[in-house]
């Protein structure tokens, strides 16, 4: 019986370190929602647990450690705010910490105050709200610092709400909070907590998130940011603007990084640019076909796929051209979708969880399988070897496929 | 056998508690190291330090927290409320409950305070807590208030299944509504009312302003006008004729029968894009007292009460749920002038069209505070 636990125990112990088995962001690894784990289907045979919220979210799980760690806010002005950590195997609730909101809570009603993603960096948490409350604690919930942005600059809020969800890049967790008041990108001290930077930014609306990114020539680490007026790198340890490229980028979906440039969305398409910021800077293509509607573009080796309304498209990462498009069902999609092992797993706002299995060659994308969560999902799910993470308004769901529990669990 | 083994660790235990226990003096400083964050990060790290000796204290550590509400700023507040959770999380003994109870009902303390404090009683004594609802029904703590209304409708409706007689059932629905705050509480209770053929004026239940005097447009092209102090902020004139923007305007009388309350600027003034209007209203009270003054506008907005600014929101068609902004100001005794700033701008969509605000005068729980001349 004790080899057995311990066993089990090991090879848990083994999941947690291997490379990718955390989700530490909005998009997971990269910003760009590939795993090496194939999604599970069909869904209803694979789910494992389902915990309901104490409150609404469009946020993201994220996933640390063998810790699903998930934000909510309730109460009729929704301002009452919770972070919640579960355990990812069993989904018991670990720890359940609740702040009151110090910034404004009037949001969209299809969305809500906890509609930005938390990040960690595999030892803290930031857990950022619509309220610009954010705040950072350990893995056994103990707080370590909290700030409001909007206690510190009134002006700074939406009352269709803010969702640009925060990364940690270098020395600092960056948050970006643009609106028709104050405006700013923000470098806070991941350890305390204290403005390290802030850069001005167009006080207009804004819900894309920034992203880490490693300038190709140098190495170095950037956080880039989109708006409607611009495309900027911003340097994490001192906070100077790099480059900023006047474009007008949406400010819905973000970017999606790689290796020799991003993927952004403007206007009414997506563009592969290419070293932005230097010399060698190149609009690879542009293609209005690709353009997604609210969820982000993934990548996925040579393909570029991308939700335009209901449809499925996926195009040529090299040139831009559309290889094949599909039909979703469902109203409308603002989660981006996640890939694992051959499948894309797609969820609509009204609830409706497609696993997709992606074509190979010149054969035609599949729909495996078909879950409804009879809930609005808002939120991207996750991705890990622990299972498929879905984060509904109230509840939050596990899919894996995985044997038999052991008795002595 | 097992049970003097398991005296004995019992009493070694809360021998080592003891001589681990700081000493009060010890547990105020550091919570008076809380309550001294403050904006822009300061005195986070002194916090952090200071919140982790404190969640290694006892039960006894937890009301000291509660009390400490009561002087805490919004942060320093986040802070104590973490402390709290995280000790009644991690120890072995519930606070005491008498006590737990005392401060729920000494409605002196913070709501807030007291609000934590019932889901603490809540969590280790669920029956006790639940009791205590029922006397919440006129609580200064919304949220606590919130609870008893709650009840109240389902007790309500428990009564309607059970077929009780409709005159007892709309005692009881105008009983609840009196004390309900909440807009869904208040809406549900009125929706239920006029099933039965009572009439709610929700616009008084909410303190609504509906009489006006209205004057505009001013020129707001380019959202240029927010800024600039047209001449009804300078002066409150009534019989005064000034150069507006598309020729002479002068205040005009309009009560809005509206039951939120909404001033449909584009049906009293005409429909303007680029504009600015600006709305007065008398407002009679029989004492002097603190007010709040709660605007909704989906445009951008000033107001003032007798002069003094309460709220500035340069924010154009970004959303307009009740009581967006919230300012707190006095009411003299005898008359008072409420003034509002109202700026259109000039966007094109159609959800983009709307130049309105609605306005109420209520206490800090929510509950209406009427002029006295109302009719």
């Amino acid at each position: 019986m004790f080899r057995r636990t311990a066993t089990v125990v090991f090879a848990l112990a083994v999941l947690c370190l291997i490379p990718g088995a955390d989700w530490l962001q909005f998009r997971g690894p990269g910003h760009n929602p590939v795993s090496q784990v194939q999604v599970p289907a069909p869904l209803d045979e694979n789910l494992r647990w389902q915990v309901p919220l104490p409150g609404r979210g469009a946020s993201s799980p994220i996933v640390v450690q063998g810790r699903v760690i998930v934000t909510a806010s309730s109460g009729p002005l929704q301002d009452r705010l919770h972070v919640l950590c579960f355990d990812a195997r069993k989904g018991k609730l670990l720890w359940h910490r609740q702040y009151w909101a110090t910034g404004r809570t009037l949001c969209h009603p299809s969305s809500a105050v906890a509609a930005n993603t938390p990040c960690s960096d595999g030892e803290l948490v930031y857990a950022l709200f619509s309220s610009n409350d954010l705040v950072c604690l350990d893995l056994e919930g103990n707080l370590r610092w909290l700030r409001g942005l909007t206690y510190d600059h009134p002006t700074a809020a939406n009352d269709i709400g803010l969702a640009a969800s925060p990364v940690i890049v270098g020395p600092v967790v960056v948050v970006q909070v643009e609106c028709q008041g104050e405006s700013f990108v923000a470098g806070l001290d991941r350890h305390t907590g204290q403005t390290r930077w802030m850069v001005p930014r167009p006080r207009r609306a804004n819900w894309a998130s920034p992203v880490a990114w490693r300038d190709p020539r140098t190495g170095d680490p950037l956080v880039v940011v989109q708006c409607s007026q611009s495309l900027a790198a911003i340097d994490p340890d001192g906070g100077h603007v790099v480059w900023s490229e006047p474009l007008g980028c949406r400010t819905i979906p973000s970017c999606t990084p790689l290796k020799q440039g991003l993927l952004v969305p403007s206007g009414s398409g997506l563009m592969y640019l290419t070293h932005p910021g230097t010399p060698r800077q190149k609009r690879l293509w542009r293609s209005n076909r690709l353009a997604p509607s609210d969820p982000s573009p993934v990548v996925v080796d040579d393909q570029v796929l991308v939700i335009k309304r209901t449809v499925l498209a996926a195009g040529d990462l090299a040139t831009g051209k559309v290889l094949w498009q599909f039909r979703l069902r469902g109203q409308r999609f603002w989660a981006t979708p996640v890939v694992g092992g051959g499948r894309l797993f797609a969820v609509s706002e009204d609830g409706l969880g497609q696993v997709i299995q992606l074509p190979q060659g010149k054969a035609r994308p599949r729909v495996l399988d078909r879950y409804d969560f009879q809930q609005r999902v808002l939120a991207s799910p996750a991705l890990t070897p622990q299972g498929l993470f879905v984060r509904s308004m109230k509840a939050l769901w596990k899919f894996s496929v995985q044997a038999a529990e052991s008795p002595t669990d | 056998m097992r049970t003097p083994r398991l005296s004995g660790c019992v009493a070694w235990l809360v021998l080592v508690g003891l001589v681990w226990a700081a000493p009060p003096q010890k547990t105020q400083q550091w919570i008076e190291t809380l309550l001294a964050v403050g904006g822009r990060g300061q005195g986070n790290v002194e916090a952090a330090r200071a919140w982790e000796q404190l969640v290694r204290q006892g039960p006894e550590t937890i009301l000291p927290l509660l009390e400490a509400l009561d002087r805490a700023e919004p942060l320093a507040a986040n802070w104590i409320r973490s402390a709290v959770e995280t000790l009644a999380d991690r120890t072995s003994q519930p606070p005491n409950q008498k006590a737990l109870v005392e401060f729920i009902r000494q409605r002196r303390h913070a709501p807030r305070a007291r609000r934590l404090a019932w889901e603490l009683l809540g969590r280790w004594w669920p029956q006790k807590a639940q009791a205590m609802i029922p006397s919440f029904a006129d609580d200064p703590s919304v949220e606590l208030r919130r609870e008893a209304i709650a009840l109240r409708i389902e007790q309500l409706r428990q009564k309607e299944k059970a077929g009780a007689p409709r005159q007892e059932l709309i005692r009881l629905a105008q009983a609840a509504l009196h004390h309900a705050r909440d807009e869904d509480q208040v809406r549900l209770l009125a929706d239920k009312l006029s099933q039965w053929g009572q009439k709610v004026d929700l616009a008084r239940h909410f303190g609504y302003i509906l009489r006006w005097k209205l004057i505009g447009p001013f020129d707001n092209t380019n959202k240029k006008g927010f800024p600039i102090p047209y001449p009804p902020e300078r002066e409150i004139d009534f019989s005064a004729t000034y150069q507006g923007k598309v020729g002479p305007v002068r205040w005009i009388d309009y009560t809005t029968t509206e039951a939120n309350g909404r001033v449909d600027l584009n049906k009293a003034l005409g429909k303007h894009m680029g504009a600015v209007a600006y709305a007065a209203a008398i407002f009679y009270s029989d004492r002097d007292q603190e007010v709040d003054i709660r605007v909704t506008s989906d445009c951008a907005v000033k107001f003032w009460l007798n002069g003094k600014l309460l709220g500035s929101y340069e924010v154009y068609h970004a959303g307009q749920r009740t009581d967006q902004y919230i300012g707190r100001g006095q009411l003299r005794r005898g008359k008072n002038i409420i003034l509002v700033k109202c700026c259109q701008n000039e966007q094109t969509e159609p959800w983009a069209q709307g130049w309105q605000f609605r306005l109420r005068v209520c206490d800090r729980t929510g509950g209406a505070i009427l002029s006295t001349d109302r009719p």
